[in-house]
């Protein structure tokens, strides 16, 4: 092994694996749609930090959405949410046995972070020439195996 | 063989592993993914063989 890489605040970079992702969400159940240039909903209307965004995930099953805004120090788009009474969570995120509050935030929007990360991931290696196999394991985790063709 | 595992958990929490990599080839390999993922903010470990620049298991002799 040469180098081990941490990533602990996923950047949305590529659209076209977000789709994929809202996909899969779909695929798992959760009614949601990507709009582009859309507020998406929170608490308060004029709710800070949640104006209009370049990408808005309509979550059909709940009050909030999500937006996607982009953040020039990062390079890409994060994700923000009103996480009030967990309406965001029951939909993309992944309920957490832990109390650890930092867990639980991050834990508000999981599955979407993950199901991002997986096509994202998959769709980069592919287009370097890379073969990859997904395995989901069952404590939610995914891992993908990447080897030269 | 070389390989680049990653894993992601049910947080969206990434770690990628370069393995059998030597030298900064395994950079070149993972620059994108890391990219794409973090928006280049990732946190990275070197490991020995990063600064080897002959491939695992051959020995370099040295005469005098």
């Amino acid at each position: 092994m040469s180098h081990t890489t941490y990533i602990n605040d996923v950047v949305v970079t590529d659209i076209g694996a977000l789709r994929a992702a809202i996909e899969e969400l779909k695929n798992n159940g959760v009614r949601c749609d990507l709009l582009e240039n859309a507020k998406p909903r929170a608490y308060y209307q004029s709710q800070s930090g949640m104006g209009q965004a370049p990408y808005v995930l309509q979550l059909k099953d709940s009050r909030y959405d999500v937006g996607f805004y982009y953040d020039e120090s990062k390079k890409g788009y994060q994700a923000r949410a009103d996480l009030f009474a967990g309406e965001v969570n029951k939909q993309v995120g992944d309920f957490c046995s832990t109390d650890d509050y930092k867990d639980h935030d991050r834990g508000s929007m999981g599955k979407l972070y993950k199901l991002y990360a997986v096509h994202a991931a998959t769709r980069k290696a592919i287009q370097q020439g890379y073969t990859v196999r997904r395995i989901n394991k069952d404590d939610g985790s995914v891992q993908l195996r990447v080897l030269a063709a | 063989m070389r390989e680049i595992v990653i894993d992601i958990s049910r947080f969206g929490d990434i770690k990628i592993d370069a393995q059998g990599f030597t030298g900064t080839s395994c950079d070149k390999a993972t620059e994108q993914l890391e990219i794409v993922l973090g928006g280049g903010q990732a946190k990275k470990t070197k490991k020995p063989e990063y600064y080897s620049s002959n491939p695992v298991g051959i020995e370099t002799k040295l005469t005098f």
